[in-house]
């Protein structure tokens, strides 16, 4: 069984920082890697989207209210999607990165992801999260956490 | 290496000349006086030898010869048969004896063929260690300049006349593997077989064929009798990799040969007696498995006789510039390249990396700078561009130390630095003597 590298990404633009460092190291220690993007509630929950579903709940439309819901949700997949295939072949990897796409906080998504994939061997936080003390606090997380955890960050003149 | 030897003779003075000769001669021999209990014999511990007289009450050698051949392939057979007798002889080697005796017999002549015997068999499990043993080669050397590593050769080097049961702990790629290997080579058993399995690459089903062996259709695909790496690595060493990925099932069966040094092949019946010393290594904390019930206390206990810790290579930094130097000797001989050196500017930037991956890593960034490297030099162009733009921390929960720990590794470290004076460490470090002693005895 090959190693399995975690990279812990906020869902977005530049989700794919720090990847270009976690693909070389995956193919330096010979790993697969698997990427957990994790977005933002409030980016789902447009304010406009959610009103629009609650009239089609009201009105018993159950499953327009929940398709409105996941149409979002399925957008962010679609456009996550298309980027990873940018990303394997620029950065010549297995096509099939296992890639996991969560609604929440980052401890949450980590923790409840790890829990269903427990053959992760290392965990490795993009530069934006690993700069981010609000979003991730390295103390609580390993309190939780019994993987090895590695942060990533960018020094200012190493440019991108 | 010393081989197991049964033998099956209805002549008592026979019986006793034998056992005279090669016990002398270091060999463990059994006796039986008929072909039925040397069958029985051979089915309940393992031997590598038999030697059988062609006319035994009961079942004859002939017919012991065909059911051993049937049952234990392995097993070598020699055949005693009367003199003159060489219709027999010849019949016994067709029917896979590897060789035969003649009575009134010649001990000198006997000593030279068993001899010659256990060096086939030697040559064979060695030969079978070296497929399974994961690649790793008996001549590695150990590069080692960090105090921490020169602990750990200390403590090696401090059980190398013990055969306790050893547990390795560290990060992934620090070099159990490497370790394990040499605690074996310098130990007791360095004539016996090393022999490596990683835990976590196989399914249960899988790891315990591949651990106990496993009978003819003992489950589907069991087309052939195999013997597992407990019974092959018998009288030597068997290194169990990430131990922790055992199941609770598996750890039970490993915990009862620790016990009884005896198991037995899936689908077997009968226990197979073996003597061999377990390494074992996890990159997890153990202890909190343990305490949590997902690693067997009994089993623990019976693997950690001695714990020894393999520190990341970020925690001994002395070593990378020496294990740089090291490996790109070994590659750059692998490539045929005239690489001599590292520039200064490389250097430096292997010695602020974090590695992640440890030692593996270190070796896999240098194989890969050799295979690019155009010049006589590492050159900072031929080194993975991104541990020029990305900067990385590690944290392995499983190892966060107490400041107590930190203190003192860092006392240690002055007073190295210092050349043992304790008085001029003390000074430097700003506190007294007396705080100083306390700091360096805390255990």
């Amino acid at each position: 069984m090959r190693k399995k590298l975690l990279f812990v990404t906020r869902g977005g633009e530049d989700f794919d920082n720090g990847f270009s460092y976690v693909a070389e190291l995956a193919r330096t220690l010979k790993a697969d890697v698997a990427m957990l993007m994790v977005y933002n509630k409030r980016v789902i929950d447009a304010y406009e989207d959610i009103m629009t579903a609650t009239v089609f709940a009201e009105a018993g439309e159950f499953t327009t209210a929940k398709d409105i819901m996941d149409e979002k949700e399925n957008a962010l997949k679609a456009a996550a999607e298309n980027k990873l295939r940018e990303l394997s072949v620029t950065y010549d990897i297995a096509s099939d990165i296992d890639y996991h796409i969560r609604i929440s906080n980052v401890p949450s998504a980590l923790n409840d992801f790890l829990k269903i994939t427990p053959n992760i061997n290392m965990i490795l936080i993009s530069p934006s999260l690993s700069k981010n003390k609000k979003e991730i606090d390295l103390n609580k997380l390993i309190k939780k956490i019994s993987k090895p955890i590695v942060t990533i960050s960018q020094p200012a003149q190493a440019g991108a | 290496m010393s081989i197991r030897i049964l033998i099956a003779e209805d002549e008592e003075i026979t019986v006793k000349h034998l056992l005279y000769a090669l016990e002398a001669e270091g060999y463990s021999v059994t006796s039986v006086n008929n072909g039925t209990d040397a069958l029985k014999k051979v089915g309940q511990e393992a031997f590598d030898l038999l030697i059988a007289d062609i006319k035994m009450p009961g079942m004859d050698g002939l017919t012991l010869l065909n059911q051993v051949k049937d049952l234990y392939p392995a097993m070598e057979v020699i055949i005693i048969t009367g003199f003159g007798s060489i219709k027999s002889a010849v019949d016994a080697m067709r029917k896979g004896a590897v060789d035969y005796i003649t009575k009134p017999f010649n001990l000198d002549e006997i000593l030279l063929k068993i001899n010659k015997i256990r060096d086939i068999k030697r040559l064979e499990k060695e030969n079978m260690a070296l497929k399974t043993s994961l690649g790793l080669g008996k001549d590695m050397p150990i590069v080692v300049k960090s105090r921490m590593m020169k602990k750990v050769i200390e403590i090696i080097n401090s059980i190398m006349n013990s055969d306790c049961n050893v547990l390795l702990t560290g990060e992934s790629g620090v070099g159990k593997g490497m370790v394990a290997k040499l605690i074996h080579y310098s130990g007791l058993r360095k004539e016996s077989p090393f022999l490596a399995l990683n835990c976590a690459i196989f399914t249960e089903e899988l790891l315990a064929s591949e651990l106990f062996g496993h009978e003819k259709g003992a489950f589907t695909g069991a087309v052939t009798k195999k013997q597992g790496l407990i019974e092959i690595a018998h009288n030597g060493s068997l290194f169990l990799d990430e131990i922790a990925e055992m199941s609770p099932s598996l750890q039970a069966k490993l915990l009862k040969v620790l016990e009884d040094r005896e198991f037995m092949r899936v689908g077997g019946i009968k226990p197979i007696k073996v003597d061999v010393r377990f390494i074992a290594a996890t990159n997890q904390n153990i202890n909190v498995l343990v305490s949590d019930g997902r690693f067997r206390e009994d089993l623990y206990y019976r693997l950690n006789v001695m714990d020894i810790y393999i520190p990341p290579i970020r925690e001994r930094r002395e070593d990378i510039v020496p294990l740089s130097r090291h490996f790109l000797e070994k590659q750059a001989k692998k490539a045929n390249k005239n690489i001599r050196g590292i520039s200064k500017e490389s250097l430096k930037m292997l010695m602020s990396y974090g590695f992640p991956g440890n030692v593996r890593e270190l070796e896999n960034i240098i194989e890969r700078a050799v295979i690019l490297e155009n010049t006589s030099q590492i050159t900072p162009a031929s080194l993975p561009q991104t541990i020029k733009l990305f900067q990385v921390e590690s944290i392995d929960p499983n190892r966060i130390k107490k400041l107590d720990e930190i203190s003192k590794d860092y006392a240690e470290k002055v007073l190295e630095y210092v050349d043992g004076n304790k008085s001029k460490a003390a000074e430097m470090l700003g506190i007294s003597r007396t705080s100083l002693w306390r700091i360096l005895s805390n255990k």
